[in-house]
C-alpha cells in the first residue's frame, strides 16, 4: 500500500465509523458546551439565612439590618430558638443562622464583648464559606463603629478614633482571577482533559475497530502512525482552537497567552496524546473497551492533576503516576500560559515532560503495531 | 429468573471486563481517590514574604504567619517581581508585601496595610490561604491592640474589651473540621460507581444483542430474565455502596446520625434507577456502541452536578434540569440527610418519591425487548 491509499484507508475508517464521529466531533462541541453548565451564573447567588435574635434590641436590630445588605446574605426569617433555627437548615429552607446572645445590647455597653455565633451546613463548602464570609465582614464593620463610638465618648476626637480602630490590616488581592470565579477555575483545566480524553478515545475505538476487523491491513508501520497523526492531528488542533478561542470567549473566560505561544505549547501536548492514543488502541482487543477505560480514569486523572486539590497533598506516588499522562503537564502549562500570563520560560518543565511523552509513546506505540502485524502475518501464513 | 441469574454469573465467569468492571478495577479507582484526597486538609501552603520593614514588628508578623498550619513561609524575597514570577510559575501560591516604615508607621498610628498577591486560579487553594492570612494578621494586629491599651488603661479586661468590641464563634454544622475528605470523597465515590453500574448493565445487555444469544436469554419471559439478568449487578454494586459507607462512617468514623437501613435502601433504589435508565439507553436502538456512547455522556459529568461541589441554587434552568434527570443526585440528598441531619424515613419520602421516577424506564425496556424477541 502507498501512503495515500494508507492514509485513505484510515480516513475512511475514522469517518464512517460512527462511535468514532460522535465522539472526536459530536462529543468534543458537546462538551464544550456542556460541562461549564453549572457554574455560567459565575458567583454563588446570595444565600437565605436565619437569625435568632435573643436580644431584640435596637443594636441587634442593626446589626441584622447589616447583615442583610451584605451581597452574600439575605435574612430570610427569624427562629424563636437556636433548635428552630438548625431545623430550617436541615429542611433546606435557610443555609445558616447567626445567633445574637441575650443582653447583647447591655454587654456591649458593659464593654464586656458578647459573642455573636455564626453557624452553616458545612456539607456545602462553597456555600458554608460564602455565609460566614458575608457575615463575619458585617459584624467586623459593627465592631469597628462600636470601638470609634467609644472613643468618641471618652472624648477622643473622630480623626483619632478612626486611627485607633486596628494597628494594621491585611489587604488580600486576587490575582489572575479577582472575582474568584468558580468558572475561571474549573473549566480552563476540564477543557483539557475533555480534549486529551476524546482524542483517546476516538483512536481507542479506531485501534478496537482493527483489532476486530476480519480483513488484512498490511501497511508499513510509519505509514499507520503517520496518517493518524495527520488526522487527528489536523481534528484536534481545531478543537484546540475552538476550545481555547471561541469557547472561552463564549463564556467570558480570560485568556493572556498569545496564540503563538498556545500552538507552540499545544504540539506535543497533541502529539503525546495522539501517541498515547495510538498505544492504547493497540492494546484493545475490541471496541467497546475504549469508553469505559477513559470514563474511568477522567475522575482520578482530573483530581491527581493539582489543580483542584494542591498537588502538596496529594502523596508523592500519585504525582508522579499522573506525570505519565499529558493532561498533567498539559494543564499546569496551558494555566501558567494563558490564565496566569507566565512567560514561555515558565512552562519550559511542562513542555519538555510533553516532549519526552511524545517519544515515549511513539516508542511504545511503534512496539505494539509491530505485534499486531506479527500476529497478523502469522494468521496469513 | 434463577435461571437467567444462572445465566448470567456463567457470563461473568467467562468475560474478563465483566469481572473488571465488578472488582478490581473499582477498588483500584476508589483506593485511588481515597489516597488523593487522604489528608483532607490542606497544610503548609508555600508562600513568600516581601519584607520591605525588617523590623522587629515585620519579623514577628512573618513568623506568626509561618506557625499558622495552613500557611509555610518558603522564604523572603527582594522584590514583588520576582515573587510575581514566581506565582505565575507555580512554585508558590500567595505572596505577602510588609511596606516601608511599617513598625513606624504603626506607631504613629497611621493603620499600613500588609498587601497579599494570592493566585486565585486555584480558587480552593486560594481561599484557604485568604482565610489563614486574614485571621493571621487580624489576631496579629489585635494582641499590637491590646497591648498599646494595656499600657493606656493598665486593666487587662477592659483592654481586651476595647480590642474586641463583638466576639464571632464560628461552627460549621456537620462537618465540623471542614475536612475536604469527608466533603469531596462521600461524593466522588458515588459519582464513580453509577459509572461502574451503567458501564456493567450495557455491556451486559449489549453482548447477549450482539452475540444475538437474546433469544435465548428471553425465552421464558422478558420480565422475568431482565430482573435475573441485571441481579448479579445489582448485589455486587450494593456490596460496594455499602462497603463505602462502612469504610467512611465506621472505618474513618465520620458522624452518622441516621438510620444505615434506610440508607442501604436508597442505594438499592438508586442502583435499579441506574438500571432501568441505562437499559431504556440501549432499547432505544438496540446498538451497542452507540448507547455505550450516550452512557458516557450521561454519567461521565454527573459529579459536576450533583450540587455538592457548586450550590444546586445557583446553577442555571438547564443544569438543574440535568441534576434531576440524575438518580445520584436524588441519592445523596439521602446520603447528606442520614449522615448529617438523622432525618426520619417521612422527611426523606420526597427524595425516595424522586429516585421512583426513575422506574417507569424498566417499562420502556421491557416493552421494547419484549416486541424485538
Amino acid at each position: 500500500m502507498s501512503f495515500l491509499e494508507v492514509l485513505k484507508f484510515e480516513f475512511k475508517n475514522i469517518f464512517t465509523n460512527f462511535p468514532i464521529i460522535i465522539t472526536i466531533i459530536g462529543g468534543v462541541v458537546l462538551y464544550s458546551f456542556f460541562y461549564p453548565q453549572p457554574y455560567i451564573n459565575e458567583v454563588v447567588k446570595t444565600l437565605d439565612i436565619t437569625v435568632v435574635d435573643l436580644d431584640k434590641s435596637e443594636t441587634s436590630r442593626d446589626l441584622i439590618y447589616s447583615m442583610d445588605a451584605t451581597p452574600q446574605i439575605n435574612v430570610l426569617r427569624e427562629d424563636l430558638s437556636i433548635d428552630d433555627a438548625k431545623q430550617a437548615i436541615i429542611d433546606k429552607k435557610v443555609s445558616g443562622l447567626i445567633i445574637i446572645p441575650s443582653n447583647f445590647n447591655r454587654d456591649l455597653a458593659l464593654h464586656t464583648s458578647p459573642t455573636i455565633a455564626i453557624g452553616a451546613d458545612a456539607n456545602y463548602f462553597l456555600i458554608y464559606g460564602s455565609i460566614v464570609e458575608g457575615a463575619i465582614t458585617s459584624i467586623l464593620t459593627h465592631s469597628a463603629s462600636i470601638k470609634i463610638t467609644n472613643l468618641l465618648l471618652q472624648d477622643i476626637p473622630l480623626k483619632e478614633a478612626k486611627k485607633s480602630f486596628t494597628p494594621y490590616s491585611l489587604k488580600p488581592i486576587n490575582l489572575f482571577n479577582a472575582n474568584m470565579s468558580y468558572t475561571y477555575y474549573i473549566v480552563p483545566a476540564v477543557f483539557v482533559l475533555i480534549l486529551q480524553q476524546t482524542m483517546l478515545m476516538g483512536l481507542g475505538l479506531l485501534g478496537g475497530f482493527y483489532a476486530e476487523l476480519k480483513q488484512r491491513y498490511d501497511a508499513p508501520i510509519w505509514m499507520k502512525i503517520t496518517s493518524r497523526v495527520l488526522i487527528f492531528g489536523t481534528l484536534f488542533f481545531t478543537h484546540m482552537l475552538f476550545y481555547f478561542g471561541f469557547a472561552f470567549e463564549f463564556f467570558n473566560i480570560p485568556h493572556q497567552a498569545s496564540a503563538y505561544e498556545m500552538i507552540t505549547f499545544g504540539v506535543p501536548f497533541i502529539l503525546a496524546t495522539i501517541f498515547l492514543g495510538i498505544f492504547f488502541g493497540g492494546v484493545l482487543k475490541n471496541q467497546e473497551s475504549a469508553t469505559p477505560i477513559i470514563l474511568l480514569s477522567s475522575l482520578p486523572l482530573i483530581f491527581s492533576a493539582g489543580f483542584i486539590w494542591p498537588k502538596e497533598a496529594i502523596p508523592t506516588l500519585i504525582t508522579y503516576m499522573s506525570l505519565l499522562f499529558p493532561n498533567t503537564p498539559a494543564t499546569q502549562g496551558f494555566l501558567k500560559l494563558n490564565q496566569m500570563g507566565a512567560d514561555f520560560s515558565g512552562v519550559l518543565v511542562q513542555y519538555s515532560l510533553l516532549w519526552l511523552q511524545a517519544v515515549l509513546y511513539l516508542l511504545l506505540s511503534i512496539y505494539v503495531l509491530r505485534g499486531e502485524k506479527l500476529k497478523q502475518s502469522s494468521i496469513d501464513s | 429468573m434463577i435461571k437467567a441469574f444462572k445465566l448470567e454469573l456463567k457470563e461473568i465467569r467467562d468475560s474478563f471486563y465483566l469481572q473488571s468492571l465488578l472488582s478490581w478495577a473499582p477498588f483500584v479507582s476508589f483506593l485511588l481517590i481515597i489516597l488523593i484526597f487522604h489528608k483532607g486538609v490542606v497544610r503548609e501552603m508555600p508562600i513568600t514574604v516581601v519584607d520591605n520593614d525588617k523590623s522587629r514588628l515585620s519579623r514577628d508578623i512573618i513568623r506568626e504567619i509561618d506557625a499558622s498550619p495552613t500557611l509555610h513561609v518558603k522564604g523572603l524575597q527582594a522584590d514583588l517581581k520576582q515573587a510575581s514570577t514566581d506565582i505565575a510559575s507555580g512554585n508558590i501560591y500567595a505572596t505577602v508585601v510588609i511596606p516601608n516604615h511599617f513598625e513606624r508607621d504603626v506607631i504613629l498610628k497611621k493603620q499600613p496595610e500588609i498587601v497579599a498577591f494570592i493566585n486565585a486560579q486555584y480558587l480552593l487553594i486560594a481561599k484557604m490561604i485568604k482565610s489563614a492570612l486574614s485571621s493571621t494578621i487580624q489576631q496579629s494586629a489585635a494582641k499590637i491592640d491590646f497591648a498599646i491599651n494595656l499600657i493606656k488603661d493598665g486593666q487587662f479586661t477592659t483592654a481586651k474589651n476595647a480590642t474586641l468590641p463583638i466576639g464571632i464563634q464560628i461552627t460549621p454544622f456537620f462537618n465540623t473540621f471542614q475536612n475536604y475528605f469527608l466533603f469531596l470523597v462521600s461524593a466522588i465515590i458515588p459519582s464513580l460507581l453509577q459509572i461502574y453500574i451503567a458501564l456493567a448493565i450495557i455491556a451486559s445487555i449489549g453482548t447477549t444483542f450482539k452475540e444475538k444469544k437474546e433469544k435465548e436469554v428471553f425465552k421464558d419471559g422478558v420480565a422475568k430474565a431482565l430482573i435475573g439478568k441485571t441481579l448479579p449487578y445489582t448485589i455486587a454494586y450494593l456490596g460496594w455502596g455499602v462497603l463505602f459507607i462502612l469504610y467512611m462512617y465506621g472505618y474513618e468514623g465520620w458522624e452518622f446520625q441516621g438510620s444505615f437501613a434506610l440508607l442501604f435502601f436508597a442505594q438499592l433504589l438508586t442502583i435499579l434507577a441506574y438500571e432501568g435508565v441505562i437499559l431504556s439507553f440501549f432499547v432505544f436502538r438496540f446498538d451497542f456502541i452507540g448507547a455505550l456512547s450516550i452512557t458516557a455522556l450521561y454519567t461521565a459529568p454527573a459529579l459536576a452536578f450533583l450540587g455538592i461541589t457548586f450550590p444546586v441554587g445557583s446553577m442555571p434552568k438547564f443544569a438543574l434540569l440535568w441534576h434531576n434527570l440524575l438518580p445520584i443526585s436524588h441519592y445523596l440528598q439521602i446520603q447528606i440527610s442520614q449522615a448529617s441531619y438523622g432525618s426520619s424515613l417521612s422527611e426523606t419520602v420526597p427524595f425516595f418519591e424522586n429516585l421512583l421516577m426513575f422506574i417507569p424506564f424498566w417499562f420502556f425496556a421491557y416493552f421494547k425487548i419484549r416486541a424485538k424477541v
